[in-house]
């Protein structure tokens, strides 16, 4: 059975997977590994001191990565479900998961306001 | 400590806010240029990212349990329940469905 | 309740987050995986052989026990000893050495989600540093920061019913005046070994330096570059490398280099 990504990369032990969860984590790593690049791309393209044609050029280069290495392509899902909506980034957990253990005490330090 | 009778010059001043940024390695931008410096200056964010859905060597699994101690023929109560609810659903002909062969 | 609860559905339990510090800050093995039964049971053993040495070591010297008691009436039946003076001196906040200079040395602060917690290691610190005679301040309240959380209670539409939640953040703080930057190394070195789980520590330390400071750093020998004597037995990796880096040819050759050779 062939990999369904190009690269291959260790399966999260300790979150909810399921296949969104594992394109995400696959988005993250290439990321990771292509950030210097990508950096440097994105400071010759934003660069106003630079020629145009420098400028230009970098910004091709930039759009021609592959997409899976995009920063704005990476979504915080929910750890416990997988939701990627209502993530409540502090706890990587969904509005959902996140009541459910709140209210069961099982998130340090959180209580049920009332001012 | 003689009085200045008037301010130096604006360029007078600018030349000591330049020299003074050298010296103290501070960048000069007077006219707020758009060189790229932010994109420079900011921190990788890579390493960070990738961990978000943890670090698979900080904690030991149950499957890492069961290595250890095979003779201790663990079972896994979630894995155990999660089989048999598939295998109840199998037997209501409510499997999953076949994958499609291209 | 939970809604699980009230159709009588079995659902596997919610796993909680983990707090155990230790776990969570420990380093994975060399190996790169959680060390096994095999090595954890070694390293036990190890640090139980280190601990009996310790022990010989001690007992071997002549050691003059002269201790000293706050209450000597109140005798203990068993033991038929008074409580010692460290013990009986936990139960009052914890004493101060008076300032010499008032130049502060250290600020630290501890944060976290439960106040007992951080006064036990506020005033754990707070007596270490009294028995190691640097002047310290009283423990001192920081701002307690409070983030609330309000969630939709349906997992589906019904967005008019809304629950809130809040976390709030208690802070302490203590100020260290007055001591060498050796004493408050291993000042803060004992109060990290011994940290409780729980409460975030946060350090800053100042110290003043003279206006040759550049020429004296020149003069630096090879000889001079070295780990204090505290973090003799540190654990970190990090700490580890850089004290064989700093032991290496390169670095040795790099730094005694004369200032005219650079």
């Amino acid at each position: 059975m062939p990999f369904r990504f190009p690269v291959k990369f260790d399966i999260p032990k300790h979150a909810y997977v399921n296949a969104r969860v594992l394109r995400d984590q696959f988005k993250r790593i290439q990321y990771a590994d292509n950030e210097v690049t990508r950096n440097a791309l994105r400071y010759l393209a934003r660069n106003t001191e630079l020629p145009a044609k420098v400028r230009l050029e970098a910004q091709l280069q930039l759009t021609s990565m592959p997409k899976y290495t995009s920063y704005s392509q990476i979504k915080n899902r929910c750890v416990a479900t997988g939701h990627a909506r209502s993530v409540i980034s502090d706890f990587k957990l969904n509005r959902t998961a996140f009541r459910e253990r709140a209210r069961a005490g099982l998130i340090p330090g959180v209580t049920k306001a009332s001012w | 400590m003689s009085i200045l009778k008037k301010l130096p010059s604006k360029a007078r001043l600018e030349q000591v806010k330049k020299l003074s940024s050298e010296i103290f390695g501070s960048t000069w931008n007077p006219n707020n240029i758009r060189n790229g410096s932010k994109i420079l200056r900011a921190p990788l964010k890579g390493p960070e990212l990738v961990n978000y859905y943890g670090v698979n060597d900080s904690m030991p699994t149950f499957q890492d349990f069961k290595k250890w101690f095979p003779e201790l023929k663990l079972v896994d109560p979630r894995e155990a329940y999660r089989v048999k609810m598939v295998e109840d659903r199998k037997k209501r002909n409510k499997g999953a469905p076949k994958k499609k062969k291209e | 309740m939970l809604c699980r609860t009230r159709l009588m559905i079995h659902v596997a339990p919610l796993r909680s987050l983990s707090t155990f510090r230790p776990l969570l800050n420990s380093p994975p093995s060399q190996n790169g995986a959680h060390s096994s039964p095999e090595e954890f049971k070694a390293q036990a053993e190890e640090k139980k052989r280190e601990e009996d040495r310790f022990h010989q070591s001690i007992l071997q010297g002549d050691v003059e026990y002269e201790p000293k008691y706050l209450s000597e009436d109140k005798v203990n039946p068993i033991s038929r000893r008074p409580l010692p003076l460290n013990v009986e001196l936990l139960k009052y906040k914890p004493l101060q050495v008076p300032k010499t200079h008032g130049h502060q040395v250290a600020k630290i602060e501890f944060k976290g989600f439960d106040r007992t917690e951080l006064l036990r290691a506020a005033e754990f610190a707070a007596r270490a540093a009294y028995y190691l005679n640097i002047p310290c301040s009283r423990i001192a309240n920081l701002k307690t920061e409070r983030r609330l959380y309000t969630v939709i209670r349906s997992p589906f539409a019904q967005a008019k019913s809304k629950e809130n939640f809040q976390r709030r953040m208690f802070g302490l703080s203590l100020t260290a005046f007055d001591a060498t930057s050796e004493v408050v190394d291993i000042w803060l070195s004992y109060i990290n070994r011994h940290a409780i789980d729980g409460v975030q520590y946060n350090t800053t330390t100042s110290f003043r330096e003279s206006l040759d400071f550049s020429e004296r750093l020149d003069k630096l020998a090879s000889t001079d570059m070295k780990l204090p004597e505290s973090f003799k037995d540190i654990d970190d990796p990090i700490a580890n490398r850089i004290e064989e880096l700093l032991k290496s040819d390169t670095f040795k050759k790099l730094l005694d280099e004369t200032p005219e050779n650079h």
